[in-house]
């Protein structure tokens, strides 16, 4: 039903010779005491990622990767031979292992059905009867997404909000009951961020399998809830099928996405070339959130690169691409004709070079500063002193997660009552919306990676944020505060869902809020740590789940498409010890997964 | 009382004649077969981390004479006890791959007695040599050097006290040939009880940390084998398959449980592998310089 419109490449302008800054890329010396701007003094993970800088793309190639961006789904798949161990190690990084969605990171797990589950799975599929996309026979093998509610510090801390003087003593742990048994949310965004976290990944997952196979593969991807079933039967034979235990069920996993992968029919495949694809892969596990304005929110601390603006801004012409990619796929994963998104999809721009802009950005951080008082003064004095006032403190810290930087900047979101006229269901479009978002967002990227200047790490980067919605909602649901997204559509009952903060700049984000995903010891609080394949994929063989690159004690040390070599390095080219890590042996890595060739 | 358990018992507590000169030394050999089934291989292959191949790995048929070294320990004319001795370093000198279901001939013999340092009252050195051949044809030579110390005090600090010119972290590795990798290996507090019960070497100093105590460590450390055993296991693919030829050394005890960091260099044909101390780990700088293991791998003889 959905058609895509083509996406172009645009580029960035790149600034004056002497504008091009790149990250400071030192060890701390002996003695001296190492901080987020120093580079790690060593990796420990078996996450495929490690620390690692963008690969920069030939016109030519970010050219390709755009029309990979707005391939319609498959229609069939092809017999072709059986998937070996690396390449679904490649295409999980690409997908479960490395998505945009670093605050969910082990929220997800994925089962890997092989082709004869992947068969049973078609069927039963069909008989749970899907609306957004025709099921395919012929899989090679199938990703089974299980996902379960996003918990994390800030999660914990919501369970203490709003709540009245004295009621609090018995409303504060019923409500902490409520999320631990029926894993309640304390307000709607925290379980619309699930819903988010599952369209990001989602749009990953079809991507990876292009982009590990060098186009052979081709993957079609449902994400529609699958809680509301035709057969409710079949549901319980497809989680039979994949193993979901009692135990899952009971800390919240469901099945969220399913993604048929196989081999493309020849008119369907996107042949890439192979040093493209691998560029692509390393440019893909390159990618970080940026969140730092040069010349406008760095730290007083920060190095000089941070500290000064630079003449560079998004073309307008990169914006009008990432909002095509974004109604693209928004309109692809609902299922709706491509002009319906421009009706659903609620945007506004806010950032200072719109009219209005910065006092509308002023009144947007005052109205969240003033619901982070609110929250303070509300707290249950008898939980904030018993946590040495831990819950206040962590809640004024939160703050941070609130600032609004980039020259060009979004808020997005949808309205329920809406997108139910239109006969979708709401966590549905959520989904959706999540995939829309990190699909523009890769436009961007995509820009940022191309044609990278000497001296350079980037020409843009971007930062897709919930912080400001999430503390919206609690002013929402508890001090009578009116959606983010009310002033321009209030007769439309908006609900506010992510910030798109684009950025046009040269240095990439200090290297300590990469070590916040993998290193435990500098783990973020609103983050997970990146997750390695055994703790998150479990591979179906013989009605069992095996997990991924476990063998006895060892688990995985190698980072995807690394033959690449996009590794992080000193200034005096010395590497950060264990970050190359090591390639799986050989005989394990071209393991057949599955008996014989799909037929 | 059994012989075995005899022969067991004599191994650690029966009087031992001593060494005054390195010609004292008896020429002691022994020789039997082995062969390890494949479960055996597989678990083994497991715990070091390799995949369990055709072919049987490295190191397992010097673990296989381990029955034929403890008779030459336990041999009356034996000058040392074995409590206390230190495995301090490791040669394979590889002709052929061996199949994994290969019955192993083995020759085992000590000698080659030498004085540790020039002050031969400080302790001895030998070596614990094994000849494997499969079916009559030669197949390599497994050659532990042990340090037999003279006096008390443990063995922490041998290794790092015979490194002579071996490599270190900060100084020739950086700039040996090219990094292919380097990766964590994390070590679990039971592997030594593991590792053990696959390798029949069930040494206190590997089992428990309460049963390393009396022997000088302040926890239990893990085996050297399964250590150069984990640390081939992430160069596995650069190995060769035949014509290898593997020195070892053992310098710094990893206790359990554990990390150490693998460095796998390569120059022309020679590799160099070290197993270090994880750099964000609370380490002396003069502790993190020395590698706990230094082992270098060349293809053809050397």
């Amino acid at each position: 039903m959905s058609e895509s419109k083509a996406l172009r490449f645009v580029p960035i302008e790149p600034p004056p010779n002497a504008e091009r800054v790149h990250r400071p890329a030192t060890f701390a010396a002996p003695g001296e005491k190492r901080g987020r701007y120093h580079l790690p003094e060593a990796l420990d993970s078996s996450s495929p990622i490690g620390f690692r800088t963008r690969p920069s793309l030939t016109r030519a190639e970010a050219e390709r990767a755009m029309e990979m961006l707005s391939l319609p789904r498959p229609t069939g798949f092809v017999p072709g031979p059986v998937l070996r161990e690396e390449e679904l190690f490649e295409e999980s990084t690409l997908g479960i292992l490395a998505a945009r969605q670093s605050t969910n990171f082990r929220g997800h797990r994925s089962i890997v059905l092989g082709p004869e589950d992947s068969a049973k799975a078609s069927e039963l599929l069909k008989k749970m009867g899907r609306r957004e996309a025709p099921v395919l026979d012929g899989a090679a093998y199938t990703h089974v997404i299980l996902a379960r509610p996003y918990v994390t510090p800030f999660t914990k801390l919501l369970t203490f909000i709003g709540h009245q003087p004295g009621k609090d003593l018995w409303t504060v742990p019923l409500r902490a009951l409520r999320k631990a048994v029926f894993h309640t949310p304390d307000i709607p965004t925290i379980s619309y961020l699930t819903e988010l976290h599952i369209g990001v990944l989602a749009d990953a997952l079809e991507r990876a399998s292009v982009v590990a196979s060098e186009g052979r593969r081709r993957a079609q991807v449902f994400l529609e809830p699958f809680d509301r079933p035709t057969d409710p039967e079949a549901l319980a034979a497809f989680e039979a099928l994949v193993g979901l235990r009692a135990e899952d069920r009971r800390a919240g996993y469901t099945i969220a996405i399913v993604a048929q992968v196989g081999y493309a029919k020849p008119e369907e495949a996107f042949p890439l070339e192979k040093s493209s694809a691998r560029k692509l892969g390393a440019m893909l596990c390159s990618l970080r959130s940026e969140r730092i304005q040069p010349g406008v929110n760095a730290e007083e601390q920060a190095p000089a690169p941070y500290k000064h603006r630079q003449a560079m801004d998004v073309p307008e012409e990169l914006t009008v691409m990432a909002g095509r990619a974004a109604y693209n796929a928004f309109a692809h994963f609902l299922n709706i004709p491509r002009e319906r998104t421009k009706d659903l999809l609620l945007l506004e721009r806010m950032d200072v070079l719109t009219p209005g802009g910065k006092e509308r950005l002023r009144g947007v951080r005052h109205e969240l500063e003033e619901i982070t008082d609110l929250i303070v003064k509300h707290l249950p004095k008898w939980a904030d002193f018993a946590t040495g006032k831990a819950l206040s403190r962590n809640t004024q810290r939160g703050k941070k997660a609130f600032a609004l930087a980039g020259q060009r900047i979004y808020l997005g979101g949808l309205s329920r009552r809406e997108v139910e006229r239109e006969g979708k269901r709401f966590p549905h479009a959520v989904r959706a919306f999540g995939a829309a978002a990190a699909r523009s967002a890769l436009v961007v990227e995509i820009a940022g990676c191309t044609e990278i200047p000497e001296g350079c790490d980037l020409l843009a980067g971007i930062c897709l944020m919930a912080g400001p919605v999430n503390q919206n909602d609690i002013g929402k649901t508890f001090f009578k505060k009116r959606d983010l997204l009310s002033g321009l559509y209030g007769d439309r009952d908006p609900t506010s869902l992510l910030v798109w903060t684009l950025k046009a700049k040269t240095v990439a984000d200090p290297i300590g809020n990469e070590e916040q995903l993998l290193n435990p010891a500098r783990k973020g609080a609103l983050v997970d740590l990146r997750p390695g394949p055994h703790d998150v994929i479990f591979v179906r063989q013989s009605g069992r789940n095996a997990p991924l690159r476990s063998l006895g004690p060892r688990r995985n040390q190698e980072r995807a498409f690394g033959d690449v070599g996009n590794f992080v390095v000193s200034e005096d080219d010395r590497e950060i010890p264990g970050n190359r890590g090591s390639r799986w042996p050989e005989e394990l890595r071209t393991q057949a997964l599955w008996g014989a060739e799909v037929r | 009382m059994n012989p075995a358990m005899k022969k067991h018992l004599d191994l650690f507590f029966a009087k031992r004649p001593g060494l005054r000169a390195a010609a004292e030394f008896p020429q002691l050999a022994a020789t039997g077969e082995a062969r390890w089934d494949a479960e055996r291989i597989a678990a083994y292959a497991a715990i070091c981390g390799l995949p369990a191949g055709s072919t049987l790995p490295l190191l397992v048929p010097q673990i296989a004479a381990a029955k034929l070294h403890l008779d030459l320990f336990a041999d009356r004319q034996f000058p040392f006890g074995a409590l206390g001795i230190v495995h301090i370093e490791n040669r394979v000198e590889l002709l052929a791959p061996i199949p994994a279901s290969a019955v192993l001939e083995l020759a085992a013999s000590a000698g080659n007695c030498r004085p540790w340092r020039p002050d031969s009252s400080e302790g001895w050195l030998f070596d614990l040599r094994t000849d494997v051949s499969v079916a009559g044809v030669p197949k390599g030579t497994w050659t532990a050097t042990i340090l037999a110390r003279s006096g008390a005090g443990g063995s922490k600090s041998a290794g790092r006290e015979t490194a002579g010119k071996e490599p270190t972290v900060d100084g020739e590795t950086t700039s040996f040939g090219d990094l292919l990798r380097s990766a964590v290996v994390t070590v679990p507090e039971n592997i030594g009880r593991r590792y053990g019960a696959i390798a029949s070497d069930r040494n206190p100093i590997h089992q428990h940390a309460l049963l390393a105590k009396p022997f000088g460590f302040k926890r239990a450390i893990a085996h050297g084998l399964w250590t150069l055993a984990r640390t081939l296991g992430e160069a596995i693919d650069d190995l060769p398959s035949s014509d290898l030829s593997l020195h070892a050394r053992f310098k710094k005890p990893i206790f359990l449980p554990g990390r150490f960091l693998v460095d796998v260099r390569k120059k022309e044909k020679e590799l160099l592998l070290l197993a270090q101390g994880v750099p964000f780990e609370k380490t002396s700088e003069r502790g993190r310089a020395i590698p706990h293991l230094a082992v270098t791998v060349t293809s053809g003889r050397g």
